[in-house]
């Protein structure tokens, strides 16, 4: 047998801080259950969920906290979040890595001439198409509906562990697999997960966007180079502009740039031996680095990390899929608004135990009468009819003063009338007015008319009454038809 | 808006009649009271309260059964003999008369919440012949100078003698008539019922009104909700795939368990209890897994895939070429393409490899189809079914009468089972492909089957 942990420990499993995104623990937790069928039952751990929030969304996360901690899931999570920190890791050295190979684009051969718009193409361009697509998909996303995996990256990444981790040990252990079916449904489902997959393709971005520059820092630092630019169909106007237009945000920053002075002079075919402008044109490349480079991956990741944290504390989860579906009563029990306006005095009371059947007969010239539906009398008895009205009841009374010599009076009483109290009182009153013996014959017209167990409640009943109103037990008697 | 105020309605009847079970049903709670075959099961006036939007409410109140309503009406005579007494005062005689306290304390508590009432539910077994002590309780309830609405519940029955009960209640003056069976629901009934009520409670008219509506938004919800498990369910059913080697692996006891879940959450969707449906075992065949490559939908798949890939690496392939300032000529784009799509194929050949020799079970077209129409008749009965019903629902062993749609539904299923990783039950996780789209459409068959059923 499990043992049960005290109250307060579930208390701080409920109200812990969770160790994985807490959407992703009560997915988790959703497919474990999935798994074996139905929702598991812990009474304390229902109730602290309750008492955790009053939404049922709250309450599920709470729930799942506990149970996540209570059933090792949690170190199945915390291993996935492991891989995703060794990835977040691998993704900045490789950036770093491929942004100072990038760097080496700076020539080296003395004397070093560079175009500055290649340069400004090979080391940027890359970078922001690759943002545009973000934010293309991101918009695609969220006017579908969500579903994208954010990025390229993201979505390489994600089929990338999918396939890696189809492996054996997810197959045996139900902890890992649902660990990494809620990894998915998290990261490919939610607006958190998405913002969580890109913020590692931003990191990734962001490292070579830095390894850029830290590389062309450091080759600007140790070699010469001229920079110059050449366009067959642009004027020294337009690339004038243009320069002017990028450079504006770096001048922004306090650092130098280069004027449409140092365009003109910059052009190809001239030849301007001038080391500010060369420093100019230097400060210029590492400042657009900085601005068009890194700027925009920083705020991405600001972006991405709000995001997070938002959609993390806005998760709502899919209340219609089964496995959410199942918690709604056992999380959002319905009060019960039944109050008992009129109590009953008498409540508690026993019903009386009556005899066991009898096997006896009613004499066969016996007078018959039925009780509220028409009933066969045997061929030989007097039959008196049918009791249906207070009419009637005052008939048969008023025969029975007058004494007749009848050998019994039997009450015919069909199975399907309620021995009710008005009932009652009139064999009361026939008991007590007839002065020939009275028999109580229960009619049992159709044996499929009611359920066993209510048939022999029924019988049960009648035959208290019988007894009741001061009829033997032994002139109760069963007839089938 | 018209201001906010209690509807006080008292359910009244001779016992045994179905005044809780009409309760029951109306609040689709089958925890409500007691209810028995048995007289006098209900010895109490026990109320709830219903919320009709915009602050109003109808309190309902349950009350014991009217018994010896012959005795009583003698009583009522003989606490105020007077000819000329109203039969309000008349049963306020009764009600502060030693009797009331005594003999007919039971009798006693429903004419007392009866009198506290704006309007009164008088529920009739319309299997009972019409006797001359339900003419007494009609005699009674019409002195009382409340609006009364008689309920002719079990009307479902065969035995029930609607139109006998409808002329002798016309007979006595009682027009407000309508049927409503408690163990079989139907929701027209339940229209009408509601209908009336707003017809003898002007003020509630318009709450009714808006009562009817929310009803049928549940209704809706429900129904919705009911295809959208009966479809995870079949997903997880026609998805799951078992090595029939593998120690423990069992799909016929899966399968089971997931049907009997699927069965517990259509029973709680529509407020009952497990022991209302007597689930009968599924009868089960399975059949080895054999993988057709020529079949369409799969080539379909394999294309989609292959074609996915193949883009992604091309897009990989183009930062590269731009990040040699295109002097690359495109290179790193052709060769992205080809590597995503050779690395595809080539890591389903490795898994295919892999999984050799391994043979799976998986459960045939026709089960998991029969899957399919058990669920939904289990719908259809649990929409009809009344909250005081005590006899619980059999399960169907043998189901011939296809669903509305049921070609498409199967198509469904075939897709399904080509991706084991889409069932919770099995060992794969294989997230690949798009198992929320295939329960979407599939939850959209299904309630048209629904809709069928139901309305049909």
């Amino acid at each position: 047998m499990r043992h049960r942990p005290p109250r307060s420990s579930i208390r701080k499993r409920v109200t812990a801080r969770p160790t994985v995104p807490s959407p992703w623990q009560t997915l988790a937790w959703r497919h474990y259950e999935e798994a074996q069928g139905e929702a598991l039952r812990d009474p304390a751990i229902e109730a602290a969920a309750i008492a955790a929030g009053p939404d049922l969304a709250t309450r599920i996360a709470a729930r799942a906290r506990a149970f996540c901690a209570r059933e090792s899931l949690d170190e199945a999570l915390a291993a996935y979040a492991r891989h995703g920190r060794q990835a977040l890791v691998i993704a900045v050295v490789a950036g770093t890595a491929i942004g100072l190979g990038t760097a080496r684009l700076i020539p080296e051969a003395a004397p070093a001439r560079a175009n500055v718009m290649d340069m400004l193409a090979a080391l940027l361009a890359p970078n922001l198409l690759a943002l545009l697509l973000w934010a293309v998909l991101q918009l695609a996303a969220s006017l579908r509906g969500g579903g994208a995996a954010g990025s390229l990256l993201g979505q390489t990444l994600q089929q990338g562990l999918e396939r890696l981790t189809r492996g054996l040990r997810a197959r045996r252990d139900p902890r890992a697999r649902a660990a990494q079916r809620a990894w998915f449904d998290y990261h490919a489902g939610t607006m958190a997960g998405r913002a969580r997959l890109a913020l590692l393709s931003h990191a990734f971005w962001l490292a070579l966007a830095l390894g850029a520059m830290l590389g062309c820092w450091w080759l600007l630092s140790l070699r010469q180079v001229d920079f110059y630019w050449g366009s067959t169909l642009l004027g020294p106007e337009a690339i004038g502009r243009l320069i002017e237009v990028l450079a504006r945000p770096i001048a922004a920053l306090g650092l130098p740039v280069p004027s449409a002075t140092d365009v003109a002079a910059s052009r190809l075919d001239a030849v301007a031996n001038d080391p500010a402008l060369r420093a100019r044109w230097g400060w210029f490349l590492l400042g657009a680095l900085a601005v068009f480079g890194v700027l925009p991956r920083v705020l991405a990741l600001a972006l991405c990390g709000a995001l997070v944290r938002l959609g993390d504390r806005r998760y709502r989860p899919d209340l219609s899929q089964p496995g959410f579906f199942r918690l709604q009563p056992l999380l959002m029990p319905e009060p019960m608004h039944t109050r008992v306006l009129d109590p009953d005095e008498g409540a508690g009371r026993a019903r009386p135990s009556v005899a066991v059947a009898s096997l006896g007969q009613p004499p066969p010239a016996a007078a018959w009468v039925a009780l509220e539906r028409a009933l066969p009398a045997p061929r030989e008895a007097l039959d008196l009819g049918t009791i249906v009205e207070r009419g009637d009841q005052q008939r048969l009374l008023a025969t029975l003063a007058q004494r007749p010599a009848w050998p019994a009076l039997v009450i015919h009483a069909p199975l399907a009338a309620t021995p009710d109290r008005g009932v009652a009182q009139f064999v009361a009153s026939l008991v007590a007015a007839a002065r020939c013996p009275l028999w109580l014959s229960i009619a049992i017209e159709d044996e499929d008319a009611l359920p066993a167990a209510e048939r022999a409640a029924r019988i049960e009943d009648w035959r208290a009454l019988g007894e009741k109103a001061g009829i033997a037990p032994a002139r109760i008697v069963e007839a089938r038809a | 808006m018209s201001t906010p105020r209690l509807f006080r309605v008292a359910v009244i009847g001779h016992t045994n009649a179905g005044k809780t079970s009409l309760l029951r049903t109306l609040l689709r709670d089958r925890a409500f009271g007691e209810v028995s075959s048995r007289p006098a099961t209900t010895r109490h006036v026990e109320a709830t309260t219903l919320d009709l939007g915009d602050g109003h409410l109808l309190e309902l109140a349950d009350t014991p059964g009217l018994e010896d309503s012959m005795g009583l009406l003698d009583a009522l005579h003989a606490a105020d003999p007077s000819p000329r007494a109203s039969g309000a005062a008349r049963l306020q005689a009764f009600l502060d008369g030693p009797l009331a306290q005594s003999s007919f304390a039971q009798e006693a508590k429903a004419l007392r919440q009866l009198l506290a009432s704006d309007l009164a539910l008088y529920v009739v077994d319309a299997r009972e012949p019409v006797l001359g002590k339900y003419r007494d309780e009609f005699a009674i309830l019409a002195s009382s100078g409340k609006p009364c609405l008689v309920v002719l519940n079990f009307t479902a029955s065969p035995r029930a003698e609607t139109a006998r009960w409808r002329e002798a209640l016309h007979g006595a003056g009682i027009h407000n008539v309508t049927a409503f069976d408690t163990v079989v629901f139907d929701a027209a009934d339940e229209r009408r019922l509601w209908q009336q009520v707003g017809l003898l409670l002007p003020a509630a008219e318009a709450t009714c009104a808006r009562l009817l509506v929310r009803r049928e938004q549940t209704r809706e919800r429900e129904r919705q909700q009911a295809a959208r498990l009966i479809a995870e369910a079949l997903v997880d059913c026609a998805a799951l795939r078992v090595a029939i080697d593998a120690p423990g692996a069992d799909l016929a006891t899966r399968v089971r368990k997931r049907e009997a879940a699927l069965s517990r959450d259509l029973l709680a969707l529509y407020r009952f209890a497990p022991q209302d449906y007597a689930g009968g075992e599924l009868p089960l065949a399975s059949a080895t897994w054999t993988l057709d490559p020529f079949d369409a939908e799969l080539l379909k798949e394999l294309g989609f895939s292959l074609g996915t890939s193949a883009a992604k690496g091309a897009a990989a392939g183009a930062l590269v070429d731009a990040l040699t300032a295109f002097h690359s000529l495109g290179a790193a784009t052709a060769i992205g393409g080809a590597l995503g799509a050779g690395v595809d194929a080539v890591s389903r050949l490795v898994r295919r490899l892999r999984e050799g020799g391994v043979d799976y079970a998986q459960i045939d077209a026709a089960t998991a189809r029969f899957i399919a129409r058990r669920a939904v008749l289990l719908v259809r009965e649990l929409s009809r079914r009344g909250h005081a019903a005590q006899t619980p629902l059999a399960a169907r062993a043998e189901l011939a009468a296809p669903l509305a749609g049921e070609a498409a539904i199967a198509k469904q299923l075939a897709r399904a089972a080509r991706h084991p990783g889409w069932s919770e039950l099995g060992e794969d996780t294989d997230a690949e492909g798009d198992r929320d789209d295939c329960v979407q459409t599939l939850s959209t068959l299904l309630d048209a089957a629904l809709v069928h059923e139901l309305e049909g």
